[in-house]
């Protein structure tokens, strides 16, 4: 099963990495790190800084750079005919999906998580800050990346669906309340950001604790593979 | 159900279609369909839209029947990943992954076909299809032709025991329908069993192969290519001959009895015959006996579609 993975892992990589998407989601990590530079000279610089990584990053980058390569990594192939080729191959359907959730992730830290780590190192906050940014950005991505990877086989307009559904549930709906804040993955990300923020002078409404967050998003990759799975299995092939 | 194959009662069909429907929404694509189909070349026949491809789909497990069952080397295809080891298809649609060559898409596919020396199987398919292993250039630089070439050298590069194969000689020039053929009559040959479909008949006739004809979602006809091409050459045809004077000729035709029917209308002598060859011989004699001036005659039902017509009412 590992072998295979890798092997599926190698080609989907490079069909993933088209230069539009490249250069799309260079230029949108290149003016999250622009704004950080800014942000070094505010008066509060860890607050303005968890607030920049929280709104733009998390709330914005990781979501949507996920959206872009996790929908594309089975919906791609499936809406251009090409996923037969794989389909028809003695491989488990959950080595497919594994395989599409580990190329959107990898390269969703690429994209992500790489220009946030810069953005909050010129923020100059600390090193705390740093790995925080890092660890809840790639909690972002996996799990953003799983949920994402099942909605590209779910839709051929996968891109519509899940803008909707960043700026709906994720940025909407999933704050406005206690418990649905618990269904949205934004709230692990920034849960976890928080609790590497000691300096930032911010509350977070609806914040759980780190092992909550990653519990949360867990479950929200888990679901997302899962539905992938099953999606994968009764789809009606070209 | 009925055979297309040599010794039913000697070897197993690979593929047995046993009252299989398969519908979208309300259009109907594959009616109450049975077969079986034997090692060696066969060849699936029918009019474009005739549901070919739903049939290919169906046999590969790509889509599940709506009614009736299917088995593939004993296992019903759907959900079988394991079965796919033994299973090659080359896809109607021309879609191939574009950035990568014709050698990295043949090997990844080796690979998760389980071959270990995927690299030396790549090589081998490819020459097989006549393209350079060595070509640096991604797919997408590709013509049609060629990706049709890297679509088949992927489908045989594990070695399956069924090679299915929809529309594979389309996009290819003469020369390389030719080489194409004869490697599926070589893989027939060599006991695999080999679907092809076509919509052109004489494509077919080169196959050598058997014939199941699939007609507005049903089944047509089977049986080996000379049993399906006397049943198309048995049906009445007709024939359209500019004549005056049009009923005298029509008249004298019909005495003959290689005409079944006649009427004339404003476009002329319009005549049901049953040999073509036979009447197109005759013609022109009979019309001098009764004086007539002949100015043209054109067969009005030559294309395959009135073929597949007329197999289907002839079965229903």
């Amino acid at each position: 099963m590992f072998t295979e993975i890798a092997t599926l892992v190698r080609m989907q990589r490079r069909l993933l990495l088209t230069r539009g998407r490249v250069w799309a989601l260079a230029v949108l990590g290149a003016v999250v790190v622009f704004l950080a530079a800014i942000t070094a000279g505010a008066d509060d610089p860890p607050t303005a800084a968890f607030q920049l990584i929280r709104s733009v990053g998390l709330a914005g980058l990781v979501p949507i750079v996920s959206l872009v390569f996790g929908s594309a990594s089975l919906g791609d192939p499936n809406e251009d005919g090409t996923l037969v080729h794989l389909w028809l191959r003695p491989i488990s359907r959950w080595s497919l999906v594994l395989s599409s959730w580990i190329t959107a992730s990898l390269t969703g830290l690429m994209f992500a998580t790489v220009p946030l780590i810069i953005a909050s190192t010129l923020t100059r906050v600390g090193s705390s800050f740093v790995v925080g940014t890092a660890l809840s950005s790639a909690l972002g991505v996996l799990a953003y990346s799983a949920l994402f990877v099942a909605l590209g086989l779910r839709t051929n307009r996968s891109l519509a669906w899940g803008l909707g559904y960043i700026l709906l549930w994720e940025g909407s709906i999933g704050q406005a309340g206690t418990g649905l804040s618990r269904v949205a993955v934004r709230t692990y990300t920034s849960s976890l950001l928080r609790a590497f923020s000691d300096d930032a002078d911010v509350r977070i409404r609806f914040a759980t604790s780190s092992i909550g967050a990653v519990i949360g998003a867990s479950v929200a990759c888990a679901l997302g593979l899962a539905l992938g799975r099953r999606l994968l299995s009764r789809i009606d092939t070209a | 159900m009925s055979g297309a194959g040599p010794g039913a009662e000697d070897v197993a069909p690979t593929i047995t279609f046993d009252n299989v429907s398969k519908w979208f929404g309300a259009v109907v694509a594959v009616s109450d369909v049975s077969f079986s189909v034997w090692p060696g070349v066969t060849a699936l026949l029918g009019p474009n839209g005739a549901g070919k491809s739903t049939v290919m789909r169906l046999l590969c497990g790509l889509t599940t029947p709506s009614k009736g069952s299917i088995t593939v080397l004993g296992y019903p295809p759907r959900g079988e990943p394991e079965l796919y080891r033994h299973i090659g298809l080359v896809p109607q649609q021309d879609s191939v992954f574009e950035p990568i060559t014709a050698r990295d898409f043949v090997r990844t596919m080796a690979s998760l076909s389980g071959l270990e020396a995927a690299e030396t199987a790549a090589a081998q398919a490819l020459t097989e299809v006549e393209l350079d292993p060595t070509d640096i250039r991604p797919l997408r630089m590709y013509s049609k032709g060629m990706r049709q070439r890297v679509k088949i050298a992927a489908a045989i590069v594990h070695r399956p025991q069924l090679v299915v194969l929809d529309e594979p000689l389309n996009g290819l020039d003469p020369r390389q329908r030719l080489r194409m053929i004869s490697l599926f009559s070589a893989l027939g040959d060599q006991g695999r069993t080999v679907v092809i479909t076509s919509h052109i008949l004489e494509e077919v006739e080169r196959f050598g192969s058997r014939v199941i004809v699939i007609a507005e979602g049903r089944l047509a006809a089977e049986g080996d290519f000379h049993t399906i091409r006397a049943l198309m050459d048995d049906r009445p045809h007709q024939v359209r001959i500019v004549a005056t004077p049009a009923r005298a000729l029509a008249g004298a035709l019909l005495a003959t009895g290689g005409v079944v029917g006649a009427r004339v209308d404003d476009s002329g002598l319009v005549v049901d015959v049953t040999d073509v060859a036979a009447f197109r011989r005759a013609v022109l004699s009979v019309a001098q006996s009764v004086n007539a001036r002949v100015e043209a005659i054109e067969p009005l039902d030559e294309d395959l579609e009135s073929v597949f017509r007329y197999l289907v009412s002839r079965r229903w």
